[in-house]
This record gives C-alpha cells, sequence and structure tokens, in this order.
C-alpha cells in the first residue's frame, strides 16, 4: 500500500471552497444550484456516488468486488458529481465564521486595550463603565467590585497585547462554536430527517446546510448599536427560512416537516436542559429546608 | 508506513469523513502500530500547544497573588454586610488554599505542574482509542463485520482527529467544546466502522454508539452502586 495519499475522490469538488457563485445564488434562493440533481436520488445510489471507494470495483481498494465489473448504473452515477463537498461545507462555515467576527474583534480589542487587560475580565466585570446598581443588595455591590477590581489589575505584559491576544482567542472561539453547530444540531436535524423518512445521505445534508450560516455573516454588524440586534435578527429569520428550504430539497420532505425536523432537535434539547435546571432547583430547595 | 508529513492531509480528508483515510489505515502494512503513531504524535503535538496557550494565558492575565488578594478582599467585605457566622480566619485559610490548588493544577501560579499535559494527552488519548477500537470490533464482528482487530485499531485511531481542533488552544482563551469533539469522533467512528467491516448504515450506527453506551451503562452502574452504599450507609 502507497504510504503516500492519493486523490481517490476526483468526482468530488475540490478545495475547501464553493465557488463564490455558487454562494451568491444561495443567498437568493436560487437552491436548486447547490443542491444539485442528486436531490431524488434514493439512499444507495447517492452513497455510491459519494462514498465510491466502498463501492468501486477497483481491484487496489477494499470492499472491490472483482468478480463483478461495474455496472451502468454505477458509471452513470459517477458522472453525477455532488455540486458542493463536505470539505467545502466545513471551509464554508469556519471562513463565513471568521468573517462575521472581524469587526466583533476589533471592537472587542479597543474595549479591552482601553481598560488594559483580558477581554474575559472585562467581559467579567460587565459593569466595568457603569456606576454600581444602586438598588443591588450590599454582598452583591461587594463582588461586583471585587470583579471590578480583578479587571483593573495590571496583566504581566503589556494592556494592549492581552487584550489583542484574548480578542483573538474569543474571535477564533467563534468557528469553532458555528462548527459545533452545524456538526451537532446538524446531526440532530438528519436524524429527525430520517425518522421522517428522508433518503439524504451524511456527507450531502453536512455540504449543503453549510450554506444556511451564510446570512449569519450579517452578525459582523453586532458591535453597532440599534443596528447589530436588528441584524442579528434578521439575520437569524434568514438562517432558518434557508435552513428550512435547504432540508426540504435535500430529503425531499414537506414544508411542514422540514420545519419540524429543524425545530425539534432545539425543542428537545431546552427541555432537557429546562428539566435539568427544575431539578437542580428542587435539590437546592429541598436542601436548603 | 504512513509518512507523518502526511498527517495533516489524512486528518483533513478524516475530519469530512471521506473513505479514503479509513482505506489507507485498513489497508497499511501494520495499521495499529500506524494508529498508535498517529495518536501519540497528535497527543503530543496537542500538549505542546495546551503548554504554550496555558503559558500565554497565564501572561496576559494579573498575577495570581494579586487575583488572590483581591478575592479575599471581597470575601471580607461580602462577610461583613452579610453578617456571616462563619470563622473569617478559617474561611480566608481555606479560600487560600483553594486558590493555591486551582492555579497549581491550571497553571496559572506557575510551577511545573503543566508540564504534565504533555504526558496526559497523547496517554489519555491512547487509552480512549485502544477502548473505544476494541468496542468497535467486537460490536462489529458480533453485527457481521468482516474487518479484522488490526484493521479495527487502524481506522479506529482517526477518531483523533478532531482533536487536532485543540491545536488552537496555543491561543488563549480559545476552547473547543468536549460536544464537538465527541460527535465528530461518533461520526469518524462511524465511517471506520461502515468502510473497514463493510457494514451497511444502519448497523454502523449501532457499531458506532457502542462506546457511548457502555459508558452510559456504566455510568449508571456506578450511581446505583453509590447510591446503594449512602443508603446502607445511612441505614446503619
Amino acid at each position: 500500500m502507497s504510504a503516500n495519499l492519493t486523490n481517490t475522490t476526483d468526482r468530488q469538488p475540490n478545495g475547501w471552497l464553493p465557488p463564490f457563485q455558487q454562494v451568491i445564488d444561495v443567498l437568493q434562493f436560487r437552491l436548486d444550484a447547490v443542491v444539485g440533481a442528486m436531490r431524488d436520488q434514493p439512499e444507495a445510489v447517492a452513497t455510491a456516488a459519494i462514498d465510491a471507494p466502498e463501492t468501486t470495483s477497483d481491484p487496489e481498494l477494499p470492499g472491490a468486488n472483482v468478480d463483478n465489473p461495474p455496472v451502468l448504473s454505477e458509471v452513470m452515477v459517477r458522472s453525477v458529481a455532488p455540486v458542493t463537498s463536505m470539505r467545502q461545507g466545513m471551509g464554508l462555515v469556519v471562513v463565513t465564521a471568521l468573517i462575521a467576527g472581524v469587526l466583533p474583534f476589533l471592537f472587542n480589542w479597543a474595549i479591552a486595550a482601553r481598560v488594559g487587560t483580558a477581554l474575559p475580565l472585562v467581559q467579567l466585570a460587565g459593569t466595568i463603565d457603569q456606576p454600581a446598581d444602586a438598588t443591588a443588595s450590599p454582598p452583591w455591590q461587594a463582588w461586583e467590585e471585587t470583579l471590578k477590581s480583578i479587571a483593573g489589575l495590571e496583566p504581566r505584559l503589556p494592556g494592549w497585547l492581552a487584550a489583542g491576544l484574548s480578542a483573538l482567542g474569543v474571535w477564533i472561539n467563534q468557528p469553532l462554536t458555528w462548527l459545533t453547530y452545524w456538526l451537532v444540531y446538524g446531526l440532530g436535524i438528519l436524524l429527525v430527517c430520517k425518522l421522517l423518512g428522508a433518503t439524504t445521505t451524511l456527507q450531502r445534508f453536512y455540504a449543503v446546510t453549510s450554506y444556511a450560516y451564510l446570512p449569519l455573516l450579517l452578525t459582523m454588524l453586532g458591535p453597532i448599536p440599534y443596528l447589530g440586534p436588528l441584524a442579528a435578527l434578521v439575520a437569524i429569520v434568514w438562517t432558518f427560512v434557508l435552513y428550512v428550504r435547504i432540508v426540504q430539497l435535500l430529503t425531499g420532505l414537506n414544508t411542514g416537516r422540514a420545519v419540524l425536523s429543524v425545530l425539534l432537535p432545539g425543542a428537545l434539547g431546552l427541555l432537557v436542559a429546562l428539566l435539568a435546571a427544575g431539578a437542580f432547583i428542587i435539590s437546592l430547595v429541598r436542601m436548603t429546608m | 508506513m504512513l509518512q507523518p508529513r502526511n498527517y495533516p492531509e489524512l486528518i483533513g480528508k478524516t475530519l469530512v469523513l471521506e473513505a479514503e483515510p479509513f482505506v489507507i489505515m485498513t489497508e497499511d502494512d501494520n495499521p495499529w502500530v500506524e494508529g498508535l503513531f498517529l495518536t501519540v504524535s497528535l497527543g503530543f503535538v496537542i500538549g505542546v500547544a495546551h503548554l504554550l496557550g496555558g503559558l500565554l494565558m497565564t501572561a496576559t492575565l494579573p498575577p495570581a497573588a494579586a487575583v488572590q488578594e483581591a478575592i479575599l478582599q471581597g470575601w471580607r467585605q461580602f462577610s461583613q454586610n452579610f453578617g456571616a457566622s462563619v470563622d473569617p480566619v478559617a474561611t480566608t485559610n481555606s479560600l487560600r488554599w483553594f486558590w493555591s490548588l486551582v492555579t497549581t493544577v491550571s497553571g496559572y501560579g506557575g510551577g511545573w505542574f503543566r508540564l504534565f499535559t504533555l504526558v496526559t494527552t497523547p496517554f489519555l488519548l491512547v487509552i480512549q482509542w485502544l477502548i473505544t477500537g476494541l468496542l468497535i470490533f467486537v460490536t462489529a464482528r458480533s453485527l457481521g463485520g468482516r474487518g479484522t482487530l488490526n484493521q479495527t485499531l487502524g481506522a479506529t485511531a482517526l477518531m483523533v482527529a478532531p482533536h487536532a481542533l485543540a491545536l488552537l488552544t496555543i491561543i488563549p482563551f480559545v476552547s473547543v467544546s468536549n460536544l464537538l469533539m465527541l460527535t465528530w469522533s461518533l461520526l469518524i467512528v462511524y465511517r471506520a466502522a461502515e468502510v473497514t467491516h463493510g457494514l451497511a448504515w444502519q448497523r454502523a450506527i449501532w457499531v458506532a454508539l457502542a462506546p457511548i453506551g457502555l459508558l452510559i451503562v456504566i455510568a449508571l452502574l456506578f450511581g446505583l452502586l453509590v447510591s446503594t452504599g449512602i443508603f446502607t450507609g445511612v441505614a446503619t
């Protein structure tokens, strides 16, 4: 076996980003351009198209069946390449998150540099520029003062550098968070879709749903007063509508089921969180009684 | 033998669930050795990233002693206002002890403790890989899989690929969600079972869920044992 990696996935689009025109098409809801001609194919055929090494008749690869040469349908499937690959989807999510975080990064750096400390300390203090809340109870005021005094302590590095490094860390966390949503929440949606009778595959699902994160670019306006929250609201609604439409096209589910599959994992997560919080509160109350 | 210079490409392709890395690991001359080398190498590099990231983070924060003083000052104010009936000296000492423990273990307070990460990170990754690999092999075989233990260990070693994201922790305050790494590893194990054992996707899902299922069973048993022990203790 060769120790070098060879390209056995040449029927998939290469590179880590989809073409810019596809991005524009998606934002204008021209989704056929990215979902491709494979959306109505059954699971087995789509899998064969995407996971060719497992179904290939290349005798060098495992899963190869030398006795059964490739049949016409397999050759036809190979010619219908997916429009977007999962690697392009992943690249798109990461790059979109990074771009969306540029302005907040600069804003955060400026805020933290003004105080001369690390950003999380500034965020922890929260009320750093505001007078202490007169209505707060004395014990709470004491902790507020403590947080302020910690935020006011000199870091070991120069203040602007500590602020910059910490703002950079917070910025880099953004693509990681978006990847978590894309992968974890996406898996939940895919499972619900499968339960509702969808026929798509894992890689295809992740590849195409990555486009739904594009409208979240608007969250870069977050630091701007009034406009920021409005832009965030528009971004969330746009993302939701786009996600539902993509799920609908990918899976062939009707609108109601597509909406259900997108909302259900979140609703279940919320329910579990509420139950856990309720159990925690009840335990605390019982302990104090 | 796979060259370490190919690891970034191998990890990249694994993360997007392409079949090629699993084929390469399965077809290697010595899959489990390849898997071990990959896991230890990646674990060590992540350990170095943790170490450097920890040092940088310590540098971006105020000195631990100054923060401790601020916390103690806050506590004194709090206990005065709250009128707490606790012994202030004992509480202050407890806070000092707790803060010293936290800063030593995290490395924030300095010292050599943070060097442990160079050993613990690869070690924990290897343990995680071996247990998962064995479980995947047993479950896959019982569901009709065709792969050998050696091949399974080679392919499941790729489950460490998402941990490569932890290299970003070299930047202070970057944290990678455990949920992300767990889910991604689960998807990779699913693909490993599918490719190595030639299983249908429905069966491969059950195989991939086996380690988590076992973990839940162990946690439930442990919880049962602990609660039984507590109740027995209360009864006697």
